[in-house]
């Protein structure tokens, strides 16, 4: 039996992170979804999460500052996957030194599920 | 016609020249040529002169009672004078007494030296008195009459004609003959002149009281002519002579004497040769006649010039070398009414093509802007005051132009509005203009106020009347006269004052434009040419003002035409085909001036280098291309830092084509076409940034789209989940309906976009491909070298412009680069090779690699399953193309290596 993964979702689309939040759960995640990296950054005080799915745009702070913020001064080193929606050529530079993986949306879920799964080495394979 | 006439210099030299030679025949120029002659003579330096031959002869003068006076023994006196051994002896004027015929005359038979003169009258004239018979006719010698002459030379008689059918060899030449010995060494002709030079003015001579003084030294006699006779009388007769400018003149007898030494010596000088003076007359001025027309301006002015200083010195060597005189006066005449029959015939023809060719310009000009129905119908000139009228708020306004073009005095009325034409007081205006033309009436502000141009009993008195000629070339060609409204604010403000004096301006271009065309239509109806005006001898008046009007009203439409080319926004600048600047716009000028450009010192050549990175060599070949293959040509200029404007350079050529189309839509060039090429500058700054912003826009809402269909995605697929109840499920539906909304808003905001894109479209991209191209080269470069790969690189001479984004079109170059590099074998070579398509730029890339299955390949691009991140850059580029209007298209077979095929507009 596997053993109920924490994730927390940092993405400023609500509706999206109601949905993604509904199937993960089913999926044995236990997942936390807060709109944007300043409202992450509270959170990680209290929770500590298996793995981040985090947006690259979002207001106040974006992926890219709280990425640099989590690896650097919070010293997180859970995985991370980015989702974006943006080309990869187009991702700034200094996001490939994060040690993050990247999924380009749109991704279905079964697709995001095996991904953390991976990441969080419960793979089914 | 005659000024035409090939042979027209020859005709003229002949008919000079032989003018010139019957008027010197007649004695027409015998002051001015005695003038020239006498001053010859005394500026002659004495060296070229002859022998001073007044030592040859003594004057032996007694008083008149001497020769009455029967004690005197005139056979003692003549023995003495042959006993001294004087060569010769000639008494003269002797007055016929008893004594000297019974006791003188029988003897003076027995001395063959002796010899006996009378004057002419005296022997022949009226009351004369014959001398004794019983001398011989051998013995007496018949002096010619001279008379008293203030100026001049005189020719001397070597014959004279008593009566007719009478010719008697004057004294002089009889005894000179005689002296000589041999008929035939003296020949003068029948009038001969006396050579002056290096001689001095008298004779010796004494009186007969001291020569019978028996003290009186007799060898003085020795080998000497003696004339013997009276003593001349107080005021008698004096000649004159060449000398006499320095000295005193010379008595008749003196002058005898001069004549005969001069036959001695031979130094008389010959003057009326006809046939040679025909000769000297008739070569010099057909030579003239010929050669002058070839002439240029200064060299004309040289040989007008030297000419007279030619005949001067030719004259001059005649006289002192071959003792002859010429017809100087005809020569230097007729050479100068040649030279200047030749030049002037030269002016009027150069005066006729000048004329013919600016009315030909101006009437060409004015053709192109008014349809010869215009010029000829006055319902136009109607509509013309109607508009005048509304457009500068005018009650009432007439156009006049004269009944007659010639005399210009009587107006008539062209057009009018507002008021009938008898309410125009036409003799007033008439008085006016005359004393505008005169100056006696002075303008204020090109316009002459006065409320009785017009009367009518319905025009408001308040209403004020203006008249402004309508001047063209310095000459009133019409006027116009209007009524400003008493309701106007002012009735002549300056802005309200500019605008009537520029459509004066224009009105005058219509006048002339209709003076002209009439005159021709009248000039064809009867067949009638200028020059013919010409020939009558008013061609210089008339015609200086009709080349004024004509340089005006092309000078007029050379100012618009430049106020044309200075107002356009694109910078221009014109080249000749040797890149000379022709013409250059204030826009091009002040951009050039940021750049400390200077573009007349520039060829068109320097400026492209100036201008781009282009080596000399490039940019005549980019020049060879644009004049050959008549095509425009586009580069981009960015001068100064990155950031600093962008600018896409025009070339393009001006031909005859060309000029008959865009250019020559403003009027710029003439129909003949000034051909050249022309540079332009297209400030595609702001339309960078436009398009940026566009990129930006295009992005953003990939990425909303993106987003917003995960979130439908996801949606569904929860939807699809047996276990949700019907919150759940109702739950997800309004997320699903939101979304859906947001997309169609998003969509909604897309088209409004690609509306407004639809206009700029074909101004957006235009980016040089080849700069881009080497840009991603370079930043592969190490890769490259890395891998010990080549380029192979084909690519036109001119650059691509094509419709792309330059950064984005970079980046995807160096996708494609990155596919090739890394599929390639070691030491193999990637292959870019850029052609052109109707339209199009077609930019092919391969490479010798391993390859990968096309089918792989294309799912990887264009198929759901797209893990593999490296074709990410092919994605994109894809995407791109379409937006630009092109494709990207991708093929590779394994062992076959990749081949891309990039097709993108062109502008």
């Amino acid at each position: 039996m596997d053993r109920i993964i924490n994730a927390l979702m940092v993405d400023d689309e609500p509706s999206y992170g109601k949905l993604v939040k509904r199937r993960l759960e089913r999926e044995g995640f236990h997942l936390l979804q807060v709109n944007n990296g300043v409202e992450a950054q509270e959170i990680l005080k209290s929770y500590t999460p298996d793995v981040l799915i985090v947006d690259l745009m979002m207001p106040l702070m974006d992926g890219r500052q709280f990425l640099k913020w989590f690896r650097n001064e919070w010293k997180g080193e859970q995985p991370v996957l980015l989702m974006t929606a943006v080309r990869g050529s187009d991702l700034p530079e200094e996001m490939k030194d994060l040690a993050i993986q990247i999924a380009q949306k749109p991704l279905n879920v079964t697709q995001l599920v095996a991904k953390l799964r991976e990441m969080v080495g419960q793979s089914h394979d | 016609m005659i000024f035409r006439h090939p042979y027209y210099n020859l005709i003229l030299a002949v008919v000079v020249a032989f003018g010139a030679f019957l008027l010197e025949s007649i004695g027409a120029f015998h002051s001015l040529d005695g003038v020239v002659y006498d001053n010859l003579t005394i500026l002659t330096p004495e060296v070229f002169g002859g022998d001073n031959f007044s030592g040859q002869f003594m004057i032996i003068e007694g008083n008149p009672e001497d020769f009455y006076n029967a004690e005197v023994d005139w056979n003692e006196i003549l023995k003495r004078i042959l006993g001294a051994e004087a060569r010769q002896v000639v008494f003269y004027d002797i007055p016929a007494t008893e004594v000297w015929k019974q006791k003188i005359e029988p003897s003076l038979k027995d001395y063959p030296n002796v010899w006996l003169a009378s004057h002419e009258a005296t022997w022949f004239g009226p009351g004369a008195r014959k001398l004794n018979s019983s001398l011989a006719l051998e013995k007496k010698i018949i002096l010619p009459d001279l008379t008293s002459e203030s100026g001049n030379f005189r020719d001397y008689p070597a014959v004279i004609e008593p009566m007719s059918g009478l010719r008697l060899e004057t004294g002089p030449l009889k005894l000179a003959r005689q002296e000589k010995g041999v008929a035939g060494e003296v020949h003068p002709p029948n009038h001969f002149r006396i050579s002056f030079i290096g001689k001095s003015q008298g004779l010796p001579r004494t009186t007969l009281k001291e020569f019978l003084d028996p003290e009186f030294p007799l060898r003085l006699l020795k080998d000497r002519r003696i004339w013997v006779g009276m003593s001349p009388r107080e005021g008698g007769v004096k000649m004159y002579t060449p000398l006499s400018l320095t000295d005193s003149h010379l008595t008749p007898v003196e002058y005898h004497c001069f004549a005969w030494g001069a036959l001695l010596t031979g130094e008389y000088i010959v003057s009326d040769i006809w046939w040679l003076s025909i000769v000297l007359i008739m070569l010099p001025g057909l030579a003239t006649g010929m050669l002058a027309p070839k002439l240029s301006g200064p060299a004309s002015l040289w040989a007008g010039a030297l000419i007279p200083v030619v005949i001067i010195t030719f004259c001059w060597i005649c006289l002192v070398e071959l003792h002859y005189w010429p017809p100087f006066s005809a020569l230097i005449g007729s050479q100068a009414l040649i030279f200047g029959g030749v030049f002037h015939r030269k002016s009027v023809l150069q005066e006729a093509s000048n004329q013919e060719l600016l009315e030909e310009t101006s009437l060409k000009m004015r053709e192109k802007a008014l349809p010869e129905e215009f010029l000829l119908s006055e319902d136009r000139w109607t509509q013309i005051a109607n508009t005048l009228s509304q457009i500068l708020g005018w009650s009432s306004c007439a156009a006049l132009e004269w009944e007659s073009w010639k005399d210009r005095k009587k107006l008539r009325i062209l057009a009018v509005s507002g008021r009938s034409k008898s309410s125009i007081n036409l003799e007033k205006i008439e008085a006016a203009l005359k004393a505008i033309r005169s100056g006696e009436l002075k303008l204020e502000d090109g316009a002459w106020a006065n409320n009785s141009l017009v009367q009518d009993k319905d025009l408001p008195s308040k209403d004020k009347q203006f008249l402004t000629p309508l001047f063209m070339g310095g000459e009133i060609l019409g006027a116009w006269v209007f009524t400003s409204k008493s309701s106007s604010k002012s009735h002549f403000e300056a802005d309200w004052k500019a605008m009537e004096q520029s459509m004066a301006t224009e009105m005058s271009e219509l006048l002339e434009a209709r003076y002209l065309w009439l005159r021709r239509m009248e000039e064809e109806q009867s067949k009638k040419r200028f020059w013919r005006a010409m020939i009558r001898g008013d061609l210089t008046r008339s015609n200086y003002e009709e080349i004024q009007r004509s340089f005006k009203l092309l000078d007029n439409r050379r100012l618009l035409l430049n106020q044309v080319f200075n107002s356009l926004d694109t910078a221009a600048i014109l080249y000749d085909w040797f890149g000379n600047v022709v013409q250059i716009n204030d826009a091009m000028t002040d951009q050039l001036k940021t750049w400390g450009l200077a573009p007349f010192q520039l060829t068109a050549v320097d400026m492209l280098r100036q201008l781009t990175d282009k080596t000399e060599a490039e940019a005549r070949e980019y020049f060879r291309i644009v004049m050959q293959r008549k095509e425009t040509v586009s580069i981009s200029v960015q001068l100064g830092a990155k950031d600093s404007p962008l600018f896409l350079l025009l070339m393009r050529p001006v031909n005859k084509s060309s000029a008959e189309g865009s250019l020559n839509s403003v009027g710029l060039f003439s129909s003949e076409g000034l051909m050249g090429l022309l540079f332009e500058l297209l400030d595609i700054s702001r339309l960078k940034r436009l398009f940026r912003l566009k990129d930006m826009l295009f992005k953003h809402s990939n990425i909303r789209i993106r987003q917003d269909l995960e979130t439908l995605v996801l949606g569904l697929d929860t939807l699809n989940q047996p276990e949700l109840d019907n919150e759940e499920r109702l739950d997800i539906a309004v997320i699903l309906e939101e979304k859906t909304m947001d997309m169609v808003g998003l969509s909604k905001s897309i088209d409004d976009f690609l509306d407004l894109d639809v206009f700029t479209r074909p101004l957006i991209y235009p980016a040089p491909a080849n700069v881009p191209l080497k840009e991603a080269m370079d930043q592969v470069k190490s890769w490259m070298e890395m891998r010990g790969l080549e380029w192979k690189l084909h690519e036109p001479t001119m650059p691509q412009l094509v419709l792309a984004d330059y950064d984005e079109l970079t980046q995807l170059f160096c996708a494609i680069f990155k596919i090739l590099i890394d599929d390639a074998t070691a030491q193999s070579s990637i292959s870019v090779n850029i052609t052109e398509e109707e339209g199009s730029s077609v930019l092919c890339f391969s490479n010798e690699g391993f390859g990968m299955p096309g089918a792989i390949l294309q799912e990887s691009l264009h198929g759901e399953r797209q893990a593999d991140s490296s074709f990410d850059g092919i994605r994109s580029g894809i995407q791109l193309a379409l937006e630009w209007g092109g494709s990207l298209s991708c093929e590779s077979e394994i062992g076959q290596g990749f081949r891309f095929k990039l097709k993108l507009k062109r502008v």
